[in-house]
């Protein structure tokens, strides 16, 4: 697979944050990371970004449940923007909840639904069908 | 100026004050009195005392009181007002006038009156003073003339000529008048009416005053008297007094009035003897002259002919008898010619309708000339005594015919007691006629007994007999028992004939058939066949005791009470009998009834049965009086109550066990009322549960007492809805119990004012389907409202901690999941970046520890997440393919295991479910199926299906280790148990199981025996496709 230019994390949890950044890094998957730690920070940087033509995250891991704005708010708030780019967004999140799951699948633009842990080698088989 | 009394006396005397020319008229003119005359008032006419006097009158006259008002006649009032017009047309003030005034004897007197006209201060005339003067005394002139005129022609005469003026008294004898008496007429002076009364005989006055009056009051046109007078000689003389009234006064009384008296002394005695010999005669003599005139009369005749009160003397016999006949008439002719005629008996009806007889004889008198003078009847009333005989026969044929045909026999004997009268009555029922014989013989030839019909009488027994000799009859009621004719019982009266002299010359006697009222009376009594056939044969046991308390009669039925032969109960008394605690009221009973304190009485009583047992029987003891009232027997009905008293008694036992049963329910309140609410019932529940007593409650209160009247009302306003009807009162239970709402929860008040809940139960009581009362069956469930109220909390509490378990599973499935996926991240990242440290032991338990926890985490989030999220979302799942799949799934791990599966679960069956949860349900039961199979056997395991109600069954049954329920049965389906050594039981399976199953609604049961098999049941909802 092709490495990934930049990838977005959108998790306030850092522990998951340094997990993935570390995962991506060892797996050689991507060394470039744009992190939020909520759903309204992330679009209030991307917005600008998007507008601007500068350069875009190929790859973004979000989660559901967090502060401020959580992963589905941001979802909907995210895919009105007019984008030329196709950024692939994978789901990541620790809930089993079947609904979230159903909910994902409702979400063209999602690609994938992760269940926390995620460890280099899942997350790189994955991503080969993208990338 | 009035200072004096209104009376006329004083307005006079003002006049003469004010005018004393006034003073003078009266002393001059005012001889004889005076009068005042109000013109205004015709009643005003006032007269002074001194007219009064004039008049007769005193002040005390009882007329006083008229001669104020009218003594002056009308005629001359008339005339006073018309001259006092005159004057005052001719402006004079006086006048003369004569007027008539009434005097005291009723007669006129004429007075002259000076009048003078008074006047008022303005000259109109008001008053009349008259001044009187009486006129010179009238005399009968105008008689005298007359008198004189016819003097000489009755000078000439034998007859003394009388005039007297009946008013004043005055009388006028002639000389002839005293001639005729032997005097003259100056021999008698003083001439006056007492002069007559004086010579006249006393015996003969009153008849000429009354003859007198006659004439005076104009009833007869002349007076006629015949007297005696006392002649100058002393002698008695007849004489005939004639007169008549020749002048009357203007009222019309008679004034004067003129006779005459002549001698008729020898004429009179001669007439007298006849008279009074005929008047003597002993029998009834009367002599008429020729024309029938009675001139003597015999007392006998008027006696006879009822005609005492009349004065038959000088009157026609076709007068005093107008009924006679012109058949007698002609007698009388024949007689007056001389003939002689004469009657034995003689017939004839009296106008007034008597009958007399008369036995007569008519024949012509002679006179001194020797001519036929008149007719002399001799006649002998015979009526009475052809009327007693006709009375006599009459009755004697009334008798006769009443004694032939009356059904009494009438016997009569004299005093010897010979019979002397014996009717056909009689004779019919004796069969024989009468026999003259002696008294002695009379009972056995006419068959004579006592009442009893046995005994023969006795000779002074015999009625008539005794009726003879003592005057009254003792054997009133005989026997008549003839030798060739029926018996007959006869009641007997009688008397004693006697004769003026009180004498006792024989007796009668009257005898009565009373066979047929004695007959009568006895089947009244007996009502022979009747009562025979009801006492005998009667249902009841009937027994008639007589008043010394021995059987008199008994019946069949009352034997068989008693379990007695007839000859048994004959030799016992009736007390004994009885039970021996009732035997003295029983004999206290009996003899009230005959002595008759009570007429009858009803007692529950027991009797003494043959076999020893006492039967208890239903006694009413009544008395049977003869005709006379007197107790005759005591008849006692006798009814088994036997069967009646096991009943009651069973009743009784049941009612008492029924009564237990409620009384014992003393938590549960059981009240019964009539139909109108009363309280009829009242058990121990409802004493313990409302406070009152049964004393209190029981036919006394209404449930509305302890019942809350805002709920009742409630209640009705509830039923007023439902029926559009308005219940009140008790009538709201009712129709709670019509419209079936028995039950209901009600709140009740204590008799101490607190209250508690019931859940109460009305019902109707019915009796043949007729309510009969209302019953109310209540329980205390204020400890059931307490539990309520705790569950009620309780689920609160559960719900509170199913909101944290909430918040738990999604710490669960997030947080704790979130660390946990963190460590194991970093684990695999430090073992990535430093290799070769996988060996470390340390590393590896490290590994280890978070693998568990990931696992633990992810089971804690299984079962929570389906209690929470899924029971929604239900679907309808085709159970064979679940199984297909779960089978394919097994079948390698099967092989292996060498585990038969045996799939026949059908292909149409949908449950409703969650698709995950069925399949992890199915794959887990099989997959624990082969793992706890038996080594021992040929395992299988069978999935079959059947359908309950709502829910399809699935039983996995296998034939593997089992399950000790006895231990595990609480624990099975428990977090983290297992129940074998198994390497591969992790003892979560069941636990999530059983929750997936309960999460789609369903349920799962377990048979198990160890080393045999289990058998697990899985409910699921059914889905009809």
């Amino acid at each position: 697979m092709k490495k990934i230019d930049l990838a977005c994390i959108i998790d306030d949890d850092p522990v998951f944050v340094f997990g993935a950044k570390k995962i991506m890094e060892l797996g050689n998957i991507c060394n470039s990371f744009m992190v939020f730690p909520n759903g309204a920070e992330a679009l209030n940087s991307l917005k600008p970004i998007i507008s601007s033509k500068q350069k875009l995250p190929d790859f973004i891991l979000l989660d559901i449940n967090m502060p401020v704005m959580n992963g589905w708010d941001f979802l909907d708030e995210f895919i009105k923007i007019p984008c030329e780019k196709n950024i692939t967004i994978y789901i990541v999140t620790s809930s089993l909840d079947p609904f979230d799951m159903e909910k994902a699948k409702s979400y063209s633009n999602v690609n994938n639904y992760l269940i926390k842990p995620i460890n280099s080698n899942n997350l790189r088989e994955k991503l080969m069908n993208e990338f | 100026m009035r200072l004096l009394k209104n009376t006329p006396q004083n307005e006079l005397y003002e006049y003469i004050c004010n005018d004393i020319a006034l003073f003078h008229f009266i002393q001059e003119k005012a001889i004889d009195g005076l009068f005042l005359y109000d013109i205004e008032d015709p009643n005003g006419f006032w007269v002074d005392q001194k007219l009064c006097k004039t008049l007769g009158y005193n002040s005390k006259h009882p007329n006083s009181a008229l001669i104020d008002k009218r003594p002056v006649f009308h005629e001359d009032l008339e005339n006073l007002k018309f001259k006092l017009g005159e004057c005052q047309e001719q402006n004079t003030d006086e006048f003369e006038s004569e007027l008539n005034f009434k005097n005291s004897s009723g007669s006129r007197m004429a007075i002259e009156a000076h009048c003078k006209i008074l006047k008022d201060e303005e000259g109109a005339p008001i008053k009349l003073l008259g001044a009187l003067k009486v006129i010179e005394k009238t005399k009968p002139i105008k008689l005298e003339q007359q008198v004189e005129r016819y003097k000489h022609i009755i000078e000439g005469t034998n007859i003394g000529l009388w005039e007297w003026n009946i008013q004043t008294g005055e009388t006028i004898f002639h000389p002839q008048w005293a001639h005729v008496l032997g005097y003259t007429l100056d021999e008698l002076k003083p001439i006056s009416a007492d002069l007559w009364k004086k010579l006249s005989h006393p015996d003969d006055s009153k008849e000429c005053d009354r003859l007198l009056k006659e004439h005076l009051e104009g009833k007869t046109d002349f007076y006629e008297c015949e007297c005696r007078m006392k002649h100058k000689n002393g002698d008695w003389i007849w004489i005939e007094d004639k007169g008549k009234v020749v002048t009357w006064t203007e009222e019309g009384k008679p004034e004067w009035m003129t006779g005459f008296h002549e001698e008729i002394n020898e004429m009179k005695e001669r007439l007298l003897l006849k008279r009074s010999f005929i008047k003597h005669a002993p029998s009834a003599i009367a002599m008429f002259d020729k024309q029938l005139n009675y001139i003597a009369v015999s007392n006998r005749w008027l006696e006879d002919y009822n005609i005492e009160h009349l004065d038959v003397i000088g009157k026609n016999h076709y007068e005093v008898f107008p009924e006679i006949g012109e058949e007698w008439k002609a007698i009388h002719q024949r007689c007056l010619k001389g003939e002689i005629i004469k009657r034995e008996d003689d017939h004839f009806v009296r106008e007034d309708g008597s009958e007399i007889w008369i036995n007569w004889e008519v024949r012509p008198w002679y006179n001194d000339e020797n001519e036929v003078g008149g007719i002399i009847m001799h006649t002998a009333n015979i009526s009475h005594i052809k009327r007693l005989e006709n009375t006599a026969r009459e009755k004697q044929n009334f008798l006769e015919t009443i004694l032939k045909n009356i059904n009494v026999g009438v016997v009569s004997c004299d005093s010897e007691g010979k019979l002397t009268l014996f009717n056909k009555a009689t004779r019919e029922w004796h069969g024989l006629p009468a026999m003259d014989i002696s008294p002695s013989q009379f009972s056995d030839y006419y068959g004579l007994y006592k009442s009893d019909g046995e005994t023969p009488l006795e000779v002074n027994e015999i009625p008539l007999i005794e009726m003879l000799k003592y005057g009254k009859i003792k054997n009133e009621e005989i026997v008549i028992r003839p030798k060739n004719a029926p018996s007959k019982s006869v009641k007997v009266s009688g008397s004693q004939l006697k004769d003026d002299e009180n004498n006792v010359k024989g007796a009668v006697i009257a005898m009565h058939d009373i066979t047929e009222l004695k007959r009568k009376e006895e089947k009244l009594r007996y009502s022979e066949t009747v009562f025979r056939h009801t006492f005998d044969y009667a249902g009841t046991g009937m027994v008639m005791l007589d008043m010394q308390g021995n059987w008199a009669r008994y019946n069949d039925r009352f034997l068989e009470i008693l379990g007695l032969t007839a000859e048994e109960l004959e030799k016992l008394h009736f007390t004994e009998i009885s039970h021996p605690e009732e035997r003295e009221d029983n004999l206290r009973l009996f003899m009230e009834i005959v002595e008759g304190k009570i007429k009858y009485y009803n007692e529950e009583k027991r009797l003494l049965h043959k076999n020893g047992n006492y039967v208890p029987v239903y006694i009413s003891v009544s008395i049977l009086n003869d005709e006379k009232q007197q107790p005759l027997y005591s008849v006692t009905q006798v009814i088994d109550i036997s069967k009646q008293k096991k009943a009651e008694n069973n009743l009784r036992n049941t009612i008492a066990r029924f009564e237990a049963i409620l009384g014992a329910s003393t938590g549960t309140l059981i009240v019964g009322t009539d139909t109108e609410g009363l309280i009829t019932f009242y058990n121990t529940g409802a004493e313990n549960l409302l406070g009152y007593t049964k004393e209190e409650m029981v036919g006394k209160q209404n449930p509305s007492l302890f019942h809350v009247k805002e709920e009742v009302m409630e209640v009705a306003t509830e039923l007023a809805e439902n029926s559009g009807q308005i219940f009140q009162g008790f009538d709201i239970f009712k129709e709670l119990v019509k419209s079936d709402q028995f039950s209901r929860e009600w709140t009740l008040i204590k008799k101490d004012g607190s209250k508690f809940p019931v859940q109460l139960t009305i019902t109707a009581i019915r009796d043949n389907g007729k309510i009969v009362g209302y019953l109310g069956v209540g329980t205390d469930i204020s400890e059931l409202k307490r539990v309520e109220k705790e569950i009620k909390s309780i689920l609160k509490i559960t719900q509170s901690q199913n909101e944290r378990l909430k918040n738990f599973a999604h710490i669960v499935s997030h947080n704790l999941r979130s660390h946990a996926g963190n460590i194991e991240m970093l684990l695999n990242l430090f073992l990535e970046e430093n290799q070769g440290l996988e060996g470390d032991e340390m590393m590896i338990h490290l590994n280890k520890a978070s693998a568990n926890l990931k696992e633990t985490i992810s089971h804690l989030s299984e079962v929570v997440l389906m209690n929470i999220s899924v029971k929604e979302s239900l679907t309808s799942l085709k159970l064979r393919k679940y199984v297909d799949n779960a089978v394919e799934n097994l079948t390698a791990l099967a092989e292996k295991k060498d585990v038969q599966i045996i799939n026949k679960v059908p292909k149409e069956t949908n449950v409703l479910g969650i698709p995950a949860y069925l399949d992890s349900i199915i794959l887990n039961f099989i997959s624990n199926a082969i793992k706890y199979r038996s080594p021992n056997k040929q395992s299988f395991v069978k999935i079959t299906t059947s359908t309950i109600d709502k829910y399809v069954i699935i039983e996995i049954e296998d034939n593997g280790l089992g399950i000790d329920l006895k231990k595990h049965r609480r624990k099975l389906f428990g977090m983290y148990k297992t129940f074998h050594s198994n390497e591969d039981a992790r003892g979560i399976g069941l636990f999530i199981t059983k929750n997936q199953i309960e999460a789609m609604g369903g349920k799962i049961e377990v048979e198990s025996e160890l080393n045999k098999g289990t058998t697990f049941k899985i409910y699921l909802k059914y889905e009809k496709n």
